[in-house]
């Protein structure tokens, strides 16, 4: 089997608070992998050092056997992340936004940088909205505009931080949907981390629980919901 | 001991800012559009407000010694007196101050307000340097800024205080006697001293301000407190620096 992220015995402590405790688990490639855990349980740090933008005190992360530097070096892997509240940038339009990484980088002609917005800005059904401020969307759109900056960089894994925290059905719906067709369009794995046990279900391949630290039960989500988790309450 | 710690602490975290900032003027060209930009804005805070403070600073400057002097019936050195006092001390501290409090603060804000909401990180996803992207341009504009601010500041003060001296009864010198006064007295080294000091102003500011904004984390309540930080050790520093500065300056020969 294909394991294509592997986190290997991570620790992270803040001020002496263990959050990952010696943290061990691979997710397959290709697939939708769902995390979840009660609020404080380390979800979003357990996404930020595989974003690096959290450095453990320990363990390392492995791409395909590789670590994760050397992934992003020899085999420019990328990966993105959908922040909890979008983190677009309020002094930007949506459309500059989304060209934001390929303007800084200066790939490509501005040109065809903005045709290549306006293709997954309409894909994600955000293109009449490309010139507003981030400000004067909705918490849906804002997500969706956020998920269109992360497909910019043409990903190889795409991180959600709570992604339908603050939405409500149809907006949730729209999102899960979003991330089903990219796992059919594309080679690309998603971890996404959640509080919401349906919407969990409706996109998992796997689902796996974090507790203190650490994940103990893992699985398909035909399996998972066999287990009488009290996290799985809402569904029983 | 706490204190003492921080201090450093904060000093070191300055410095290191200080030098990638100058590490990163490497992509100077391509970030002229987004200091054009900050020019614009930094412009259009103080201008105004710099106009006020210069006029009024001049002029109680010229009116109190103006008044003095003509006690002792020299009054005509009223132009070298005003002169030097504005573009060695108060124009260059006045316009730094300003500059903390209006464009220091927004700058905090504005960049405190992007680490709460994880737009700082948004970036370094993209794998886009925070320091190039936002501290560069802001603290090439103060660099420019500031400098550009005290001869403003120079001028209008230098203004102010010739109208005062020519229409107050008492002292009513008029204003070729003022601006000639003020020619003789007034050297280029005086007016270097003033531009000197402004620089090492605008470094300490945008680097400040921005360096605030950057480590502030929680939630949006910490907004408020980091800009309040931010003026603050901005506005200590400038006195500080400023006595540093001139006991420098003169030592050299310059004052
Ligand atoms: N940058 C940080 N500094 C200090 N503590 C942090 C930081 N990030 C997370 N924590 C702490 O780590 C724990 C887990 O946080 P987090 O991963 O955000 O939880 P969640 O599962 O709700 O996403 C929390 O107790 C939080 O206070
Ligand atoms: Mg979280």
């Amino acid at each position: 089997m294909n394991k294509s992220i592997e986190y290997k015995n991570i620790s992270k402590s803040f001020e002496g608070k263990v959050v990952l405790d010696n943290f061990s688990h691979s997710f397959e490639s290709g697939k939708v992998h769902v995390i979840l855990g009660k609020s404080g349980m380390g979800k979003s740090v357990l996404l930020k050092v595989l974003m690096g933008l959290i450095t453990p005190d320990n363990g390392e992360i492995l791409i395909n056997n590789k670590s994760l530097d050397l992934a992003k070096e020899i085999d420019s892997l990328k990966v993105s992340y959908v922040f909890q509240f979008s983190a677009l940038l309020n002094s930007l339009s949506v459309i500059d936004n989304i060209t934001l990484y390929l303007d800084e980088k200066n790939i490509d002609t501005k040109e065809n940088r903005l045709k290549k917005a306006y293709k997954i800005l309409s894909d994600l059904d955000l293109d009449h909205s490309a010139t507003k401020n981030p400000s004067e969307l909705s918490g849906g759109m804002r997500k969706r505009a956020a998920i269109a900056r992360s497909l910019m960089i043409e990903p190889d894994i795409l991180l959600y931080d709570e992604p339908t925290a603050e939405l409500d059905q149809i907006n949730t719906g729209i999102i899960a949907n979003i991330i089903l067709d990219l796992k059919k369009a594309k080679p690309i794995t998603q971890l996404v981390v959640t509080h919401d046990i349906s919407f969990a279900f409706a996109i998992a391949d796997t689902i796996s629980i974090l507790e203190d630290g650490l994940i103990n039960i893992s699985g398909k989500p035909e399996e998972i919901k066999e287990i009488n988790h009290p996290l799985l309450k809402p569904i029983a | 001991m706490r204190g003492i710690y921080n201090f450093f602490n904060s000093v070191g975290l300055f410095l290191n800012l200080f030098w990638q900032t100058l590490c990163s003027l490497k992509f100077f060209s391509v970030s002229i559009d987004k200091i054009f930009s900050q020019l614009f804005d930094m412009g259009n805070r103080t201008l105004p407000v710099a106009a006020l403070i210069s006029l009024s600073i001049g002029a109680v400057l010229a009116l109190q010694t103006g008044i003095q002097l003509s006690e002792y019936g020299i009054q005509d050195r009223i132009g070298g007196i005003v002169g030097v006092s504005l573009c060695t001390e108060l124009a260059p501290v006045m316009a730094a101050i300003l500059m903390a409090g209006r464009v220091g603060s927004s700058i905090t804000a504005e960049i405190s307000t992007m680490s709460v909401y994880e737009e700082i990180s948004a970036l370094k996803t993209m794998d886009i340097d925070p320091i190039r992207y936002l501290v560069l341009p802001r603290f090439v504009a103060c660099l420019i800024t500031l400098p550009f601010l005290v001869i403003y500041m120079d001028l209008i003060g230098w203004l102010g205080g010739s109208f005062v001296s020519n229409l107050n009864q008492s002292i009513s010198v008029s204003f070729s006697a003022f601006y000639n006064d003020l020619s003789q007295v007034v050297t280029f080294s005086d007016i270097a001293s003033g531009l000197i000091k402004s620089v090492f102003f605008a470094i300490t500011i945008s680097i400040t301000s921005c360096l605030v904004g950057l480590t502030t984390n929680g939630g949006p309540r910490e907004i408020g407190t980091s800009v309040t930080k931010s003026v603050v050790a901005s506005f200590i520093s400038i006195l500080i620096l400023d006595y540093i500065l001139t006991r420098f300056l003169i030592l050299v020969g310059l004052l």
